[in-house]
């Protein structure tokens, strides 16, 4: 039997989806960027296109994996960019630019710089874990790797945390 | 919190674990309040509706006014850059993103190193939004081509190529970003055009990672070539698969690497061929005889190389779409063989024999040189026994793979095996979705081709297509207390499967078929599924039990990609 969806419906459940998955992608993209900001607006605009295309993200066994995907997609464009204004701001004024707040409790706040200072797979799989709180499989599927690799990200990268956190935090 | 990879740091409490856990937490506890929530869903109606672009209705803060106008500086500072840059016609992306999109540049038709036009400046690569296809605002240009990468971890990714209205292909391949070496050459093609991937550092961020760049490379022929690797086209699942072949002649000469490249039409007379050298001669200066021919394939000329000039290692190595092989090599005896011969087979197919008869390592290059009549459990074993015959002891072996779409017997991806020391020869043979696995495995001598397990399709139907292809992890298990009875055997390997998952990921282990089917085994495939909802995961588990006494063996172990299933290779990919 084919249930066909009216718009009306439709919209009832995207908007319920956005209700349950902007909190969430909110913080996992705070801890990604070290940025609220720029977070509400990665998650905004990834669910604008969950919104634009939902008649098809609907019929996805798993839309939230889907938005994630796009969100960080869309992060690491933005990461790039901030890379690059950064540097280039360190070598016009030969010193590193101001922090800017990054939504996270202070006294967590260096952690998570070295969370995002992890490779990007690693830090992808620890924020998606820890912060978000995705089953591996689901991780799995965002990052587009098997359960095993995810793993092998999240041991990898709480050994480099060890490493670089040693002594530095209490 | 879920804690399925908790325990993966070993025994005892992680403190690392902890902390992020704890963090975790109160950063969840910072998420937008239902008010802000519910205001934020209205923006994105607002904007939904309107058609802009999606932006918070605040004001983002900045430390200092000046910082503004340095971050424009700072882009322009890029652009001034990067058009000194020599890279001036490759689109840089970052190699530390997942993934990204980049227009592929044409390269110069003079060698890079000539070229003065200043690059385009960089620009934010476009959506690359997984599943569905981001809707176009104006009409595209049917030649405009974009590569997406998708790194699959630190050094290897995954590319697609795509026009505007379809996927042309995918590659996939590795590059030590932290070890590259500017000779070695990384290329794929797709749709006729030949790319090549390159690495540069990042001069705007000396101590992060180094970026990869693409370009067409249709100076290939002429360029001077060291090592080889080819990205293997991949196929896209449900898609078609890409309709050329990327051929490599990859040798080595002691301290004179040279390589040979090549590209075969699938189909005989079909496009445009080449079949040319790295830069026509050896470094050493030495000409290579021909060109000559190729009987059965129309156009396509071989050139060959003498041992006398250092080469120890010849290969002609087909890579038909799907594969995931890369390159052959056979080592001559001593530089005494005389130069190959090639001959086709079928279509992408090549054979290539070394004429000195004397040196049995080299008798046969390519093993597939059989008549093709099908891809069914008969076929396939009459092609398994008749390949084994023909194959001299230390030969590597390509797997085999049978496609009936096109008729042909290719190379496949699953697993390259010289076998060990006694002389053992595995093959694996995989109709492209369309009939069944097949495991050969001689056991103890290839002088004894032995029958193999099919594996019905039914068993593999539910698995996305890259599930088996590829061996992604392999570790060796010591498999203690073998027995006569498989069904001991099987619940030993199950066993270890389970000791080897998480408690909140279960093995869920199925023995699918043991060989032989009596006595003490060689081969356990074992199906894994975890279960659970749609985006259930699973994977295919090869054992292979070598070496030692009998009752005590050394386990591969290879352990197939996992995947999801309910949301379909989509989302696998």
């Amino acid at each position: 039997m084919v249930v066909l969806m009216t718009d009306e419906a439709r919209t009832e459940t995207f908007d319920a989806f956005f209700v349950a998955e902007f909190p969430r992608l909110v913080s996992m993209l705070t801890a990604w960027s070290g940025d609220r900001a720029t977070a509400e607006d990665l998650a905004q605009d990834a669910l604008l296109q969950a919104q634009r295309r939902w008649a098809e993200i609907v019929r996805l066994d798993n839309p939230g994996t889907w938005v994630r995907r796009v969100a960080l997609n869309r992060s690491a464009n933005e990461g790039r960019r901030r890379r690059r204004e950064h540097a280039a701001m360190r070598r016009l004024s030969g010193a590193a630019p101001e922090q800017r707040y990054d939504g996270a409790p202070f006294h967590d706040t260096q952690l998570w710089e070295r969370v995002r200072a992890l490779s990007p797979n690693q830090r992808d799989a620890i924020v998606l874990h820890y912060v978000d709180d995705l089953p591996l499989a689901d991780i799995a599927t965002v990052l587009g790797c098997g359960i095993g690799t995810v793993k092998t990200h999240l041991q990898r990268g709480r050994r480099q945390l060890a490493t670089t956190l040693e002594g530095g935090l209490s | 919190m879920n804690s399925e990879a908790n325990g993966l740091g070993g025994n005892g409490p992680d403190p690392i674990d902890d902390r992020l856990r704890a963090a975790g937490v109160r950063m969840r506890e910072t998420a937008p309040d239902a008010a802000a929530t519910r205001q934020a869903l209205r923006r994105l109606h607002e904007t939904a509706t309107d058609g802009r672009a999606v932006a918070a209705d605040r004001t983002p803060w900045m430390p200092y006014a000046w910082a503004a106008g340095l971050a424009a500086a700072a882009v322009i500072g890029i652009v001034a850059f990067t058009a000194r840059s020599p890279q001036e016609t490759i689109r840089e992306i970052p190699a530390d993103t997942t993934p990204a999109t980049v227009p592929v540049a044409p390269a110069p038709t003079d060698p890079p190193t000539t070229v003065d036009d200043p690059a385009p400046a960089p620009t934010p690569p476009p959506n690359t939004d997984p599943v569905v296809a981001p809707p176009s605002t104006a009409p595209a240009d049917p030649d405009e081509r974009t590569v997406t990468y998708e790194f699959r971890d630190d050094d290897c990714f995954a590319m697609s190529l795509d026009a505007p209205d379809r996927r042309i292909g995918r590659a996939a391949g590795c590059i030590p970003l932290d070890a590259f070496d500017a000779n070695h050459l990384y290329l794929t093609l797709m749709e006729e055009q030949l790319y090549r991937v390159n690495v540069v550092p990042d001069e705007f961020d000396e101590a992060g990672r180094p970026l990869l760049t693409i370009q067409t490379f249709p100076n290939w022929a002429s360029a001077s070539c060291g090592l080889i690797d080819a990205f293997p086209p991949e196929n896209e699942p449900g898609t078609e698969a890409s309709s050329l072949v990327m051929d490599l002649i990859a040798c080595t000469g002691g301290d004179r690497p040279v390589a040979l490249a090549a590209t075969i039409p699938q189909e005989q007379g079909v496009a445009p061929v080449a079949f040319t050298t790295g830069s026509g001669q050896f470094p050493g200066g030495t000409q290579l005889t021909g060109p000559v021919p190729v009987t059965g394939l129309i156009g396509v000329e071989a050139y060959y190389g003498s041992p006398a000039d250092g080469v120890r290692c010849v290969a002609v190595t087909p890579l038909p779409a799907g594969s995931s092989w890369q390159e052959m090599c056979w080592d001559t005896v001593d530089g005494a063989a005389a130069p190959p011969a090639v001959t086709a087979i079928h279509g992408s197919t090549v054979q290539l024999d070394l004429a000195d008869e004397a040196a049995p390592t080299a008798a046969i290059i390519d093993a597939l040189g059989l008549p093709f009549t099908g891809c069914g459990g008969a076929d396939i074993e009459t092609m398994i026994t008749s390949t084994l015959d023909r194959i001299g002891s230390g030969v590597m072996f390509p797997a085999l793979r049978c496609d009936d779409t096109s008729g042909v017997l290719r190379i496949a991806g699953v697993l390259l095996q010289n076998g060990p020391a006694d002389g053992g020869v595995e093959v694996y043979a995989r109709p492209d979705r369309f009939g069944e696995w097949a495991h050969g495995d001689s056991g103890t001598s290839v002088d004894a081709p032995v029958p193999y397990v099919v594996i019905p399709h039914e068993l593999w139907s539910p698995w996305p297509g890259d599930t088996t292809a590829y061996a992604s992890d392999r570790s060796d298990v010591s498999f203690g207390g073998t027995s006569s009875d498989p069904a001991v055997n099987a619940a030993a390997v199950t066993g270890i499967l389970d000791e080897k998952a998480d408690p909140e990921f279960p093995a869920n282990a199925t023995v699918l078929a043991t060989w032989p089917q009596t006595g003490i085994p060689t081969l356990v495939i074992v199906q894994q599924d975890v279960g659970g909802d749609d985006s259930v995961v699973g994977a295919v588990h090869y054992v292979h039990l070598t070496g030692g006494p009998d009752d005590y063996r050394v386990a591969d172990w290879f352990t197939s990609a996992l995947c999801g299933r309910g949301g379909g290779p989509d989302l696998c990919v």
